[in-house]
């Protein structure tokens, strides 16, 4: 593994592409982690496909919105933490214009100031719970 | 054996804004909610239709889904009914999937999961405009030889669009029923195999250019942009209810004028006694004060339904994700509670797309704090009534703004009892998102106009039904038993309705309501429109001989003071009192405890709320 592939799903910056280096796996977590994983396999975050991250929300750029294949999700970060990629394009879409790319470099942190470690937050309890 | 016995029953089973619930229109002849984003469908919805050689189809609509391992109580509703372990219900005898034939590559798994349950299936290929316009090839005989089943192409919005598939229909016989199965959720090995035969499979039948999103995703580096994203959400929403009172006065004038003539020709014409009494008090100044809301309700379904069309709404759930994750929710919880605007019961319902339970309940509790459409007609009474109809920095209609601001105080309310139920119902962990953010599109005229004459037939049906009714029964109330002889005031004052109007005074006269008010916020309970129409009756009544069924503003006007008419906006932002909605909760949650809460909470606020703005009125206003 490069240290590019190590890069989370979150960590692209808008207008960047990647390639899905690691699909999200049921290994590890509870319950409510592999029903995740497994939902996002199924939207199609599979290895090898493209992604591309278009939007981000404020603060810390988290929800982000990525397209995979022809659809677009918004995804949170711990959803989007579970998929690895390896960056293909390295720089900000060249037709966006210079303002707002400040703007936007405002609201995302940029890969190098996202610590790996912090990486893996994980999402409660999506699916069937028993009701009260 | 009758003919229902004989109806094949067929599913309709696909992603979610595929087109299914079109698709079902366009069988059935039903008018079924068919919008732009993923979720409008949360129920099972029955249909019937017949080929023209007279074979016979009870349709289902069922709620889209990724998967048949259900995410969310939508999801579950499509998996019960299609592996036949939904109480009541029959498994279907045969499966139509619909899959977006410009998204293949999402719909065609679910299309692989479904194959294998081993029911008759005929794929509907939807979409085929958009996918042609696009210059997507799709070879059927190779699709249909890959996938081992009919294959179709369909346009569920033109006429015509579904004549392949009811070619089809007309030609599959569905061998027996197969029974009930259990269903082994596979894991996620054998999803990605699954994903990887969809890929193998589209290689082969679909040759597809590259996706052009340049136009989409110009729109939305702005739309979904933290800053002017926002102050368009804001901006949309803002014009939304300054066109709810600046666009309506036209039309309500017409109304009201009808109403005005209709009432004076009554009374003209009718010998003077009960019937008249009945009619021109009980029906037409009743109902009639509600029917003059319809343009109103209709310019308030207008923006929402150009808005859910488009595609934006999936868009503002992403832009306030965040926001409403400071209080426990997620951005899923955006579109019930916009839906709760129009009324909070499909608001309710379709809280059932927000998977974590613990999000969909608190949801379902501040759903009835959005200003749902049936208090508009309240709000706009009062607001007509007591606040002045001018213009506020040269464009900004002011009883406009005071109804925004109505609006916002009902959300921020909602945000505030969402982050007090924090505490008691979440772990404070993460919720997911995982919204889908469909692509844009431009809001369809004829759609509109169904959607806006389905609105204004739902108005008027209940107006001259539940309404109807209600008033007949308040003028009857309100009318006997006759004052004695030697009666001095209005007669009302002796009839039940008035003896329980002094009763309620005593709870309501220290938030600042007379009888009449307290009067009419009973029949508000089953029906919110009904306080209106309510005031309208009581008022005539008690209006010794005048005509006064057009006037019941200038009548509050004149008879109210300004903090009662706060007060009671007030009461109305919070509005425990509507019974249906207590019901649908009950039957979401499953249990009583949560609508008892719901209405107790609703109602301490209400009452508090009344109570202070009222006092602070009477402050202001030296009353
Ligand atoms: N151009 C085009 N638009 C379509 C077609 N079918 C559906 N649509 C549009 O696609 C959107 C979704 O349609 P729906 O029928 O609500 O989709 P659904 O599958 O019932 O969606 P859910 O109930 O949310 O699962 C609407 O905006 C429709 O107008 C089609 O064949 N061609
Ligand atoms: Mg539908």
């Amino acid at each position: 593994m490069t240290a590019n592939d190590s890069l989370s799903l979150f960590d692209l910056r808008i207008g960047q592409e990647g390639k899905v280096s690691r699909a999200p796996t049921t290994d590890s977590g509870s319950a409510a982690d592999r029903e995740l994983a497994l939902r996002l396999v199924e939207i199609g975050f599979i290895d090898g496909e493209r992604v591309r991250v278009v939007a981000r929300a404020h603060p810390d750029g988290d929800p982000i919105a990525v397209r995979v294949g022809n659809t677009m999700f918004a995804l949170r970060r711990c959803e989007a933490e579970q998929v690895l990629v390896a960056p293909l394009t390295s720089d900000i879409d060249a037709r966006q214009p210079e303002r707002m790319r400040a703007a936007i470099a405002a609201a995302a942190p940029s890969p190098a100031n996202v610590n790996p470690s912090a990486t893996g937050r994980r999402c409660a309890v999506p699916a069937r719970e028993r009701r009260a | 054996m009758s003919s229902a016995t004989l109806a094949l029953r067929l599913a309709l089973l696909g992603n979610p804004n595929c087109g299914k619930t079109a698709l079902f229109n366009l069988l059935t002849g039903s008018r079924q909610k068919v919008a732009n984003y993923p979720g409008v469908t949360v129920d099972r919805k029955e249909g019937q239709f017949t080929t023209p050689s007279g074979k016979h189809f009870r349709v289902l609509d069922l709620p889209g889904a990724y998967s048949l391992n259900a995410a969310s109580a939508d999801e579950q509703i499509t998996r019960e009914v299609v592996l036949g372990t939904l109480a009541g219900e029959e498994r279907p005898d045969l499966i139509v999937c619909v899959s977006d034939a410009t998204n293949l590559k999402l719909n065609l798994r679910l299309v692989l999961e479904v194959r294998r349950l081993g029911l008759p299936m005929v794929l509907a290929l939807n979409m085929t405009d958009l996918a042609k316009k696009r210059g997507i090839e799709i070879d059927l005989p190779a699709l249909q030889r890959e996938l081992g089943m009919p294959v179709v192409e369909t346009v569920a919005v033109q006429r015509g669009g579904a004549s392949a598939l009811i070619a089809r229909l007309e030609a599959a016989l569905p061998a027996e029923r197969p029974p009930a199965t259990g269903w082994p959720s596979p894991d996620i090995a054998e999803v990605s195999a699954t994903q990887r035969e969809v890929r193998r499979i589209l290689a082969a039948s679909v040759r597809e250019p590259a996706l052009d999103t340049r136009v989409d995703e110009r729109i939305d580096r702005v739309v979904l942009h933290p800053v002017w994203g926002m102050l368009i959400l804001a901006a949309t929403l803002f014009l939304m209810f300054q066109a709810v009172f600046s666009w309506a006065s036209l039309p309500m004038e017409w109304i009201k004028a009808a109403v005005g003539a209709l009432g004076s020709l009554l009374g003209e014409r009718l010998p003077d006694g009960i019937l008249r009494s009945l009619l021109v008090d009980g029906v037409v100044a009743g109902v009639g004060s509600v029917l003059i809301f319809l343009p109103q309700i209709l310019i308030l379904f207008f923006f929402i339904l150009a808005l859910e069309d488009s595609g934006y709404l999936p868009r503002a759930a992403f832009l306030l994700d965040r926001l409403m994750g400071k209080v426990g929710l997620s951005g899923r919880s955006f579109i019930p509670l916009l839906s709760s605007f129009a009324c909070a019961i499909p608001g309710i319902l379709a809280a059932r797309t927000v998977a974590n339970w613990r999000d969909r309940l608190a949801t379902i509790m501040i759903a009835p704090l959005m200003t749902c459409s049936a208090r508009l007609p309240v709000y706009a009474l009062i607001i007509g009534a007591f606040i002045p109809d001018t213009t506020v920095a040269g464009v900004f209609n002011l009883q406009g703004l005071v109804l925004f601001f109505l609006y916002v105080v009902g959300v921020v309310s909602a945000l505030a009892v969402a982050g007090v139920l924090k505490l008691t119902l979440s772990r404070g962990a993460q919720h997911p998102l995982l919204l889908e953010l469909p692509a844009y599109r431009w809001p369809h005229a004829r759609n509109l106009m169904i959607g806006l004459l389905e609105r204004a037939r739902i108005f008027v049906t209940r107006v001259g039904s539940i309404i109807l009714a209600l008033m007949v029964i308040l003028w009857f109330l309100s009318s006997f038993p006759a004052p004695p002889a030697d009666a001095s005031g209005p007669a009302i004052q002796y009839s039940y309705a008035g003896m329980l109007g002094r009763a309620l005074e005593v709870v309501f006269a220290p938030i600042g309501f007379n009888w009449q008010i307290s009067i009419a916020l009973v029949p508000g309970m089953a029906a919110r429109e009904v306080a209106v129409g309510a005031l309208g009756t009581v008022y005539a009544l008690s209006a010794a001989g005048n005509d006064v069924s057009e006037q019941l503003a200038p009548m509050l006007a004149a008879d109210w003071s300004l903090a009662t008419a706060y007060a009671l906006l007030a009461w109305y932002v919070y509005s425990p009192q509507c019974l249906s909605t207590l019901a649908v909760v009950r039957r979401e949650t499953n249990s009583w405890r949560y609508p008892l809460l719901m209405a107790g909470y609703l109602f301490a606020l209400a009452y508090a709320a009344a109570f202070v703005t009222y006092r602070v009125a009477l402050l202001v206003t030296g009353g």
